[in-house]
């Protein structure tokens, strides 16, 4: 079995506006990030579903060290699929359930 | 008329039992006698052929003087389909049939001999209205009003006898029948020959099935049923009644009880059972005891000697017995007059004074003291061991309990009238109109679309771990057949999908595509969340055969529910209504699964244990404070039902604990599709199950539910 777990070379990336190479600045620029998400139809809840989809797709580009240092912290984020995402890409509906992001990721500990 | 007809015995079964009986084991063309039922039937010969539809409704029985039944059905809502020489329908047809059968007894394995009927002919007639739509249906066509009639007769004999003589069908009321042999009353009832005839009449609570016997070898040359005319039933319905000849009374249950209770055998008896002189007993000499049956009573009469040694001493003797019934059984009461005793003296008596009054004494008491030995044998014995059962020796385990109600004496014979509380019939009586929609979803395809490492910390462990997983993509086909009870056939469907809470949109042509727009999908993925869901358009491909419907999802769509319903008209177009005059709509909720996820690593298992330490712990605090009404019990993730998923998921929303997110996210995902199905589930819409007796308000522990 092979993990088909989205990288940044998958399909229909955005063009990338924004190179992020370490997780620090990721956090650097995560309020204009998120307010490009916000901007996006379903954004959030296309980040709740495959942030690094969503991320590709609003064209920040993360760099493996910075993706890396994400699923360190944040090991929880794990078991994604494309599926669903297509599914509310796809979907010009209102949904029932809107998420609003505060933030990106977890951070570093102190 | 008189009662026995010159037979030893006769019993009798009521109009309304025999129809009971009919409607229990007799069946016509395979399909058993009990309406309601509904019959489909071809119809070919020369004008055309097809096939007929028939909704039967009633039965009605005639026993007739020859011997024979007619079971007269009526039907209604019939159709007939002509597929050739041309295709058309004739509709709508409502009438009766009348089913001819011969009644005998056939004969069995050990001497038995059983209740049979012979279906032999069955015509159909139809009503004025069957005959003008006939006449509409048919005109201008190849088919012509004459041709249809006796081409539906033809189906329905072929139907009811069929096309080779049909056989003969028992019941279970079964005799035994010994020829050329004395029968008996007890221990069990033995015919030496036995008829079935019917009693006929035109009031039909008045008709009657008798089985007229002999017993006796000697009287085996006897008896005329066509002397006995008319039924000797009393019971207004559920009556039956069996009679017994003055001679079979004596015969069979007077002199063997006397012969038991002198200890002695019928041959040692005096007149009228034997031929001995007389036997003595309780210090008399019975010479001669006889009875005879009158209104109301049978007299015994008998003489008796007495003798002294100085005396002898002659006596006649006269007593009343009558029967009473109480709960069933039979009381006998026979009441002795004083004896008439004449004494003829020696010489030598003459002095002895008083001596007159002790030899009458004597006698009288001796008599009296046969007399109650005649009485207790009668109470003890023989007929009531015979009635033990409750009806008299007949092998009835077809009929219900029967129960012996009074005795009638007459100089015809002894009857015992009764009735029979036949067992409620195996009626059909969900009876109403129906339609329904029959069929199941099943995965025409499955294909692993992606796999991984879920990683997650079950919310009792001790530290995060690893879980594989994988993901499928599922094409899933839903077949849904419209089916259907007590209605006009054939039928033509017509189907809508419906989203919950939108609107139906109707499936035009035979095949093609819908979207439904603002569907509740879920996704099983992202693991991590439970899942998601999405509200989408879907798309479903249908196909319409007939009165059955292929409904296909697509599996990028996830999982979804929409609701298929059902409407049709009949032959004569119009649409199908229940008895209340409302359409018939049947609905099914659909259930789409295209996508799919798998978790190893022993997922599911940890989650039950956490599940458990959890309920664990709910115990013991409800124990201690009575906080909760409710544990939650863990379902086990084995295709648990809707309604068992729901009610544990609105459980643990009630606990109001702040684990509960943590514990409900790890459930859904441990269920998987199972947890999307419960919550598309109608179960997920029930109060009672929401509530589940606990504080929780439906709305809240259903918007737990969806997210």
């Amino acid at each position: 079995m092979s993990n088909v777990e989205p990288s940044e070379g998958d399909p229909s990336p955005g063009v990338a506006w924004l190179k992020i190479d370490s997780f620090d600045d990721l956090i650097k620029h995560e309020k204009e990030i998120i307010d490009q998400i916000e901007k996006t139809p379903n954004g959030p809840n296309l980040f709740m579903i495959h942030p690094f989809l969503l991320l590709a797709e609003i064209g920040v580009q993360l760099s493996t060290q910075s993706k890396n240092e994400i699923l360190k912290l944040s090991p929880q984020i794990s078991g994604l699929s494309r599926t669903p995402y297509d599914a509310l890409k796809r979907s010009g509906a209102q949904q029932k359930l809107n998420c609003r992001l505060k933030g990106l990721f977890r951070r570093r500990e102190k | 008329m008189t009662l026995l007809a010159g037979f030893d015995l006769v019993s009798e079964f009521s109009h309304d039992t025999i129809l009971y009986l009919i409607r229990s084991h007799l069946k016509v063309g395979g399909v058993l006698a009990n309406p309601p039922f509904e019959i489909t039937i071809p119809v070919s010969g020369s004008g055309g052929s097809g096939s007929a539809h028939l909704v039967v409704t009633g039965i009605h029985l005639d026993l007739n003087a020859d011997d024979t039944a007619t079971l007269t059905f009526d039907f209604r809502t019939g159709s007939v389909q002509f597929s050739s020489p041309q295709a058309l329908s004739v509709c709508p047809l409502n009438g009766t049939i009348a089913v001819h059968a011969s009644i005998s007894l056939h004969p069995g394995s050990h001497h038995t001999q059983s209740i049979a009927f012979l279906i032999t002919r069955a015509d159909i007639a139809f009503s004025t209205a069957a005959d003008h739509a006939i006449s509409s249906s048919l005109s201008g066509k190849p088919v012509t009003p004459a041709q249809f009639k006796t081409l539906a007769n033809q189906a329905i004999t072929t139907f009811a006898v069929g096309s080779s003589p049909s056989s003969v069908q028992t019941v279970p009321v079964t005799f035994t029948v010994v020829p050329n042999e004395d029968g008996s009353l007890v221990p069990s009832l033995v015919f030496e020959r036995l008829e079935v005839h019917c009693i006929a009449n035109p009031s039909r609570n008045k008709q009657a099935l008798a089985l007229f016997g002999i017993l006796l070898k000697a009287n085996k040359a006897h008896g005329d049923h066509t002397h006995k005319t008319s039924s000797s039933i009393k019971a207004a319905n559920d009556g039956m009644c069996i009679s017994m000849s003055p001679e079979a009374f004596d015969a069979l249950v007077l002199c063997p009880m006397l012969a038991k209770k002198l200890n002695t055998t019928v041959a040692k008896l005096p007149t009228a059972c034997g031929s001995a002189p007389g036997i003595d007993t309780n210090g008399v000499t019975v010479t001669r005891i006889v009875d005879t049956f009158g209104d109301g009573h049978i007299d015994i009469r008998g003489t008796a000697t007495k003798s002294g040694f100085c005396y002898e001493a002659h006596a006649t003797f006269h007593g009343t017995l009558k029967f009473s019934v109480s709960d069933g059984t039979l009381v006998p009461h026979l009441v002795m007059d004083e004896p008439d005793v004449s004494v003829a003296l020696d010489w030598y008596c003459w002095f002895i004074a008083g001596v007159i009054g002790p030899a009458e004494l004597a006698i009288a008491g001796g008599l009296n003291a046969v007399g109650q030995s005649i009485a207790e044998g009668l109470a003890g014995d023989a007929i009531n061991q015979l009635l033990g059962s409750g009806l008299p020796g007949v092998g009835t385990s077809g009929l219900g309990a029967g129960e012996v109600k009074t005795a009638e004496i007459t100089p015809d014979g002894l009857t015992l009238q009764g009735t029979i509380s036949s067992p409620v019939l195996p009626t059909n009586y969900n009876a109403d109109k129906e339609l329904g929609l029959s069929g199941s979803v099943t995965t025409t395809n499955k294909a692993v679309i992606g796999s991984g490492v879920f990683h997650t910390k079950i919310w009792c462990m001790a530290n995060a771990k690893d879980y594989p997983y994988t993901e499928y993509s599922q094409s899933q086909e839903g077949t849904y057949s419209l089916t259907s009870q007590f209605v006009q056939l054939p039928l033509s469907p017509s189907f809508t999908l419906q989203p919950d809470d939108g609107p139906e949109i109707p499936l035009t042509g035979t095949s093609g595509t819908l979207e439904i727009a603002g569907v509740q999908s879920h996704y099983p993925m992202p693991l991590a969340t439970g899942g998601s869901m999405v509200v989408q358009t879907v798309h479903i491909d249908y196909q319409i055969n007939g009165t059955t419907i292929r409904l296909r999802n697509r599996p990028e769509e996830g999982v979804y529910a929409v609701w298929l319903n059902a409407t049709a008209t009949g032959c004569n177009g119009q649409a199908l209504l229940d008895d209340n005059g409302k359409p018939l709509n049947p609905f099914a909720q659909v259930q789409f699964e295209g996508n799919h996820a798998d978790i190893g690593g022993g997922y599911e298992a940890d989650v039950q244990y956490c599940a458990a330490q959890m309920e664990a712990w709910i115990r013991q605090k409800s124990d201690q404070y009575a906080i909760w009404q409710k544990t939650p019990v863990w379902v086990e993730v084995n295709y648990p039902s809707p309604e068992e998923l729901v009610r544990y998921v609105s459980d643990l929303v009630s606990l109001g604990l702040p684990e509960v997110d943590d514990v409900l996210r790890a459930i859904k995902t441990a269920h998987g599709n199972s947890f999307f199905r419960a919550i598309l589930s109608p179960a997920a819409r029930q109060p009672s199950l929401l509530t589940g007796g606990t504080a929780v308000r439906p709305p809240a522990a259903q918007k737990r539910l969806a997210r």
